[in-house]
């Protein structure tokens, strides 16, 4: 049974604007499904069992709604039929530190402060961006860019057009886009990063665990990597129709594989595993900046 | 050998590349046990079912559904006599559904030469998965909005260039595991890329 719950709404037009308040007993680790097709919507975390939203709405954007339970709630723009225009909201939504939050949106533009909990978060076009600590971050969009900037366990960023940039330190990453660039700058090892383009470069600066992997794969970009020179690896490079520009490891240790434009040799114990793969474009291996 | 010893050498030998000496273990094997055989039959059956992946992929009727409908030019009607601000969408649904075909034939077109059985079956499983999602989004690109269809039809473009290519070098390199990483994860792009078209759809509507 869907529910209209404790909705506030304090309407104060202002041009074609509304105002909204609104709020919502919200478990600590309850989840909330965010659907806000067009506008801008920041997400913040506070140490209060409730959920908060306050902002504007375009005339044509709808009424907001909060539908649901202390465990799980949707919060929706709901647009009438007739609307004319995209009809943007601006929301600033504060919900529990562990919060499960998942945010759909097409143009939307979604900026998250996370406090540990989940996010996860969908659009056609809209920016994706989410800072501060998430257990699991999810961001996925067709033409939007990707901003990551956490201390978590989980992250798995997709964009087709757009760039896809992620700090901090995330122990299992993967990123992938089609034709956007890939920046990723890890604070500290990672068990796993996986990074994939079809046509861009990539680039890793970063460090591995000692049984970490590490996998670099574009068709027709280059790969950056800048790494620990002691990291004690596996290695298996792959570049059919460019360069391998070694600048981090002793030339002696680097040895060609079994086909052409492959190199396989193990640097240390071997304990990690790097691979690499690029079709046309040109490898380069370096030292942190810290190491140089 | 054990069972599964046996059950992972199935490939190597559908590869014709087991040593003779496991080979002729595994065929005593496989004469006296039902259940690896079945899956040795099983195995066959499906390498049969890639190599018998048809050559050329006409859309059918229900493919281009009220798509074909939309792009046929009237009788009396010319390009230039349509008001812009509608041809644009049709030009857009035209672009993103011949992109779409044109990839699902680029696949089946050219297969390459002779890959290991492995490869063979994850390329089956995506082939027929991306062309079932190729078929569900181009029968109503409708609900796409224009600059999303435009989206999804370029960055199609680029995968399906970057398959071919890939295609190209492993027809030279047939048994390059490498090669063969690439383009797996080409397909496994293009399988992703369309999910996320479909699903951009039924957000939008």
């Amino acid at each position: 049974m869907r529910t209209l719950l404790a909705l506030t709404l304090l309407a104060a037009p202002l041009a074609a604007q509304t105002s909204v308040t609104a709020g919502h007993a919200l478990a600590p680790a309850g989840a909330v499904r965010l659907v806000i097709p067009h506008g801008r919507v920041q997400l913040r975390t506070w140490d209060r069992d409730s959920i908060l939203i306050r902002g504007r709405l375009d005339a044509s954007a709808g009424t907001l709604t909060l539908e649901g339970s202390r465990e799980a709630l949707r919060v929706g723009v709901a647009r009438p039929a007739t609307a004319r225009g995209l009809g943007q909201a601006d929301l600033e939504i504060t919900v529990p530190r562990e919060a499960r939050v998942a945010f759909t949106g097409l143009s939307a533009e979604f900026d998250c402060e996370a406090g540990g909990g989940e996010v996860t978060a969908t659009t056609t076009s809209g920016r994706l961006r989410v800072t501060g600590t998430a257990r699991v971050a999810v961001l996925e969009t067709l033409d939007g860019n990707v901003e990551l900037a956490v201390q978590g366990r989980t992250a798995r960023l997709r964009t087709a057009t757009g760039t896809i940039v992620a700090r901090g330190l995330v122990e299992d990453l993967d990123a992938s886009s089609v034709s956007g660039p890939l920046l990723i700058g890890m604070e500290g090892a990672v068990r796993s990063a996986r990074l994939e383009s079809t046509s861009a470069a990539i680039s890793f600066k970063g460090d591995l665990l000692p049984d970490g992997r590490l996998v670099a794969e574009t068709h027709g970009g280059d790969v950056d990597l800048r790494l620990r020179p002691g990291l004690e690896a596996t290695w298996a490079i792959a570049n059919w129709g460019g360069v391998l520009d070694n600048r981090l490891l002793p030339q002696a240790l680097v040895k060609k594989g079994a086909h052409k434009g492959e190199w396989g040799f193990v640097t240390g114990r071997g304990t990690a595993r790097v691979e690499v793969r690029t079709f046309k474009g040109t490898v380069r291996l370096e030292p942190r900046p810290q190491e140089r | 050998m054990t069972h599964d010893e046996i059950l992972a050498r199935l490939d190597a030998r559908a590869d014709g590349t087991l040593p003779a000496g496991e080979l002729a273990a595994v065929e005593r094997h496989l004469a006296e046990c039902a259940a690896c055989r079945r899956e040795a039959e099983a195995l066959a059956a499906l390498l049969a079912d890639a190599r018998a992946l048809p050559r050329e992929l006409a859309p059918g009727r229900d493919l281009w559904g009220g798509i074909e409908d939309r792009l046929a030019p009237r009788a009396t009607a010319t390009v230039s006599s349509i008001p812009p601000r509608r041809w644009r969408p049709r030009l857009l649904a035209a672009v993103i559904a011949a992109v779409l075909l044109g990839g699902a034939v680029l696949l089946l077109l050219r297969p390459p030469a002779r890959p290991s059985v492995a490869f063979t079956r994850e390329q089956a499983r995506y082939l027929a998965a991306s062309t079932d999602l190729a078929r569900a989004l181009a029968r109503d690109p409708g609900h796409l909005a224009p600059e999303t269809q435009a989206v999804v039809g370029r960055s199609l473009s680029v995968v399906d260039q970057a398959i071919a290519e890939a295609e190209e070098a492993l027809r030279a390199d047939p048994r390059n595991p490498g090669l063969e990483q690439m383009l797996l994860a080409r397909y496994a792009q293009r399988l992703e890329l369309l999910q996320r078209a479909t699903e951009a759809k039924r957000q939008a509507s």
